[in-house]
């Protein structure tokens, strides 16, 4: 065994921090380290940034602009971004729709398509859940029709993150009702700006618009826009959500708000220990979750390391639920170690620009908001109760 | 023993209870939380009206001479319509410290408890706040309740010779300036700078009373809590019987049954625990009402946190929006959770205050 890093990822990890350093926005990574929220330009600017860096599909097949990174290398990139406070990287082009047509797309929507997601001159969006289907996913009833050379779409999709940003949408869809429900599910592209689509906001528990519902009446879209065969798509969201493995632990963003916890700790007094890190229960706490996030780490990079270890969906599971945990046992840690402050919605007074200072360290404001938002990472993308069912199954069939 | 209720305490459960269904449904809460004060005067009139301020005050004060399991049924009955005025207060910490003030008394509801200071997290001690030899008072206050109707705070703040001491001060003064802001469960609150402001000492009232009475508005802020966690438990339990994945309902799916069953053990223990606290905030004083009352709110707080948490998480998707009503229980517990102690300081004065 060997877990030191090669001189080339060294090398690679200095880049990663000249690129962090100098070529992200100050105020974008700043706005990220206090834990508000970005405008759809700040984020495009990031992805701007990784693409004129070269950086910006690097899983990608070499033709299409992919540098081949290894496992440890994107995680490399992870943490060294995490630590830099820089944005998260958005999944929707780069590691869903993308691998997908990379792998059934025809070539035409690849040309088409792929370089506008490099670019990020496209925003995508996901449509895959119904309000009646979200951990049952194979139920959803969002119907298309065809009709000539056209496909005629009717449902309601929702919890679709960015909608309001997207310039398109990949969407599962319902072709045939006749069969087993994952047998009639189609892959399909649409342009988010097709008549008979509306938009409508959801407003999360933290009071911010990241996600909507999506409404499709009679709307039609070329024949052209389906992806691979009809009623195959079940298969490609099975092979879009697997793709999804990079990073699923989120183990860069856990280390930065470990730290960040240690630093808020350090500088919140109490009446009896001094700095709230010296308090026994507290630091118990804090050492706790270190811990985890040690042996998570490297669970991870056994994970990534071993491509049979990539193939079984114990791991894949598992690094969900434990990053799930981990970071949402943070966000409570750091909303605590903020304190009463942290009871003060000040997030819009700090966002609009009041003129008034906003109440207690700079730190206050975004805690509780990010810890209300963290509630979602154990429901989405498969729930943690979905995920130990799979778990489960793979465990027992074996 | 006898765990029931008394005639007159049914009575006032009801009549709280009938007030939060008539009036603070969640739906007309959320149009309260539109108002440009943050609630709606009106409504907050008509809770006023209750008296529930009275419900501690002796008989010979004009109270109703109520004890802190009539404060019990009260918080209890309150948690489900997470009222936003700070009826609790009035009730338990304001006629308390008042109670040599026939002024405060008679008006308990309009008087907001000022004691705590930026940057001292949960500690109870002034440190910014200074009375001159003038009688005037100077510093900083926050987290302080702020709603339509109110014209005086109690104010902790250090004397010339360093003592503790509480001193009622009138909000329409001069020298008082506000910064209003809602909590992250919605109710309105403010921040006070008060410059050179006229105070009048509450005589008889130092530090220890403070804490004394601090405790007691713990103790009912966790019988409240235990309410809100009961209207969480009950919606979540509805919500798996109702939401139908994979051809059937939600609660027929074990895993779920057993974290339902673990919550619902939960709120029963915090329910326990909140009986305790009030048994032991008729019968004890000092060091060991504190102590009670710390017990009672780590306990208390950690069911909470993870009522608020699976809650959500059993709700899914739904859970995550602020519209649908478990998310404004959920809030309402982790702000409670982060007020007036949160479970590490008050587990920590548990073992401070060894019994």
């Amino acid at each position: 065994m060997d877990l030191t890093f090669s001189s080339e990822d060294l090398k690679f990890r200095d880049e990663v921090v000249a690129f962090c350093e100098t070529q992200v926005d100050r105020e974008t990574r700043e706005k990220t380290r206090l834990g508000h929220r970005l405008t759809k330009g700040e984020i495009v600017d990031y992805h701007r940034a990784l693409y004129a860096r070269g950086w910006a599909v690097p899983n990608w097949a070499p033709e299409w602009g992919g540098l081949g990174w290894s496992a440890l290398r994107n995680q490399i990139f992870e943490e060294v971004a995490a630590a830099h406070h820089c944005p998260r990287r958005l999944a929707f082009g780069v590691s869903m729709v993308g691998p997908v047509l990379q792998a059934f797309g025809s070539r035409e929507q690849q040309e088409r398509y792929l370089p506008r997601i490099a670019s990020i001159e496209d925003w995508w969006c996901q449509g895959f859940s119904e309000p009646g289907s979200g951990s049952d996913l194979a139920s959803l009833k969002t119907s298309a029709v065809r009709d000539g050379d056209e496909w005629v779409l009717n449902g309601h999709k929702t919890w679709t993150t960015y909608a309001q940003h997207a310039d398109k949408m990949f969407i599962l869809t319902r072709t045939d009702s006749e069969c087993k429900p994952q047998k009639g599910i189609s892959f399909m592209l649409l342009d988010m700006d097709t008549p008979g689509i509306e938009v409508k906001p959801i407003v999360l528990l933290d009071n911010y618009h990241e996600v909507n519902e999506v409404f499709f009446d009679n709307v039609r879209i070329p024949a052209e826009n389906l992806v691979g065969e009809e009623n195959k798509g079940w298969d490609y969201a099975k092979f879009l959500l697997a793709h999804e493995r990079f990073g699923i632990a989120q183990i860069g963003a856990a280390r930065e708000q470990l730290n960040r916890l240690k630093a808020i700790a350090g500088m919140e007094q109490t009446e009896g220990d001094g700095a709230l890190i010296n308090d026994p229960l507290f630091a118990q706490q804090v050492a706790e979750l270190e811990m985890d996030l040690t042996a998570l780490d490297i669970t991870n990079l056994r994970v990534l390391a071993d491509p049979a270890n990539q193939a079984d969906l114990t791991f894949a599971g598992m690094l969900k639920i434990r990053g799930s945990d981990l970071n949402q046992r943070l966000s409570r840690l750091i909303m605590e170690a903020v304190g009463p402050a942290a009871a003060v919605e000040q997030q819009g007074l700090v966002l609009h620009g009041r003129n008034e200072p906003p109440l207690g360290p700079d730190y206050a404001a975004g805690a509780a908001p990010t810890y209300l938002n963290m509630r979602k990472v154990s429901i989405f993308g498969g729930s943690n109760e979905i995920q130990r069912t799979i778990i489960a199954k793979a465990m027992l069939s074996a | 023993m006898d765990f029931g209720l008394s005639d007159d305490q049914r009575l006032l459960q009801e009549t709280v209870s009938r007030f939060v269904a008539d009036r603070y449904a969640l739906d007309q809460r959320k149009g309260y939380l539109a108002n440009a004060a943050g609630h709606d005067p009106a409504v907050a009139a008509e809770l006023d009206d209750l008296g529930l301020s009275l419900v501690q005050v002796p008989e010979d004060l004009g109270g109703l001479g109520g004890d802190a399991f009539d404060a019990l049924v009260v918080g209890e009955a309150l948690g489900p319509g997470l009222v936003l005025e700070p009826v609790l207060d009035a009730m338990t910490a304001v006629c308390a410290l008042g109670q040599g003030v026939p002024d405060v008394v008679e008006a308990a509801s309009a008087h907001t408890l000022a004691l705590f200071e930026r940057g001292q997290r949960h500690s109870l001690k002034p440190v910014g706040c200074r009375v001159d030899g003038q009688g005037h008072l100077s510093g900083e206050k926050t987290l302080v309740a702020n709603v339509a109707g109110l014209t005086h705070a109690l104010v902790s703040a250090l004397d010339e010779a360093g003592a503790v001491g509480l001193y009622r001060v009138a909000l329409d003064d001069d020298g008082v300036t506000r910064f209003d802001y809602p909590l992250q469960d919605g109710r309105p609150f403010t921040d006070l700078r008060l410059e050179a402001v006229p105070a009048s000492r509450i005589e008889g009232i130092g530090f220890a009373e403070i804490e004394a009475a601090n405790a007691r508005r713990v103790i009912a802020e966790c019988a409240m809590a235990v309410g809100i966690m009961q209207a969480a438990a009950e919606m979540t339990r509805e919500y798996l019987s109702v939401r139908k994945q994979f051809g059937r309902p939600l609660a027929a799916f074990q895993a779920l049954q057993f974290r339902l069953v673990d919550m619902n053990m939960e709120v029963q223990d915090a329910r326990s625990m909140a009986i305790w606290a009030a048994n032991q905030a008729n019968l004890q004083s000092g060091d060991a009402l504190l102590r009670a009352a710390s017990m009672a709110k780590a306990k208390i707080g950690r069911a909470a946190t993870l009522v608020a948490e699976e809650s959500i998480q059993l709700h899914g998707g739904m859970g995550m929006t602020l519209d649908y009503g478990i998310g404004a229980y959920a809030k309402s517990l982790t702000t409670f959770n982060l007020l007036n102690g949160d479970v590490g300081f008050h587990t920590a004065r548990v073992i401070r205050l060894a019994a």
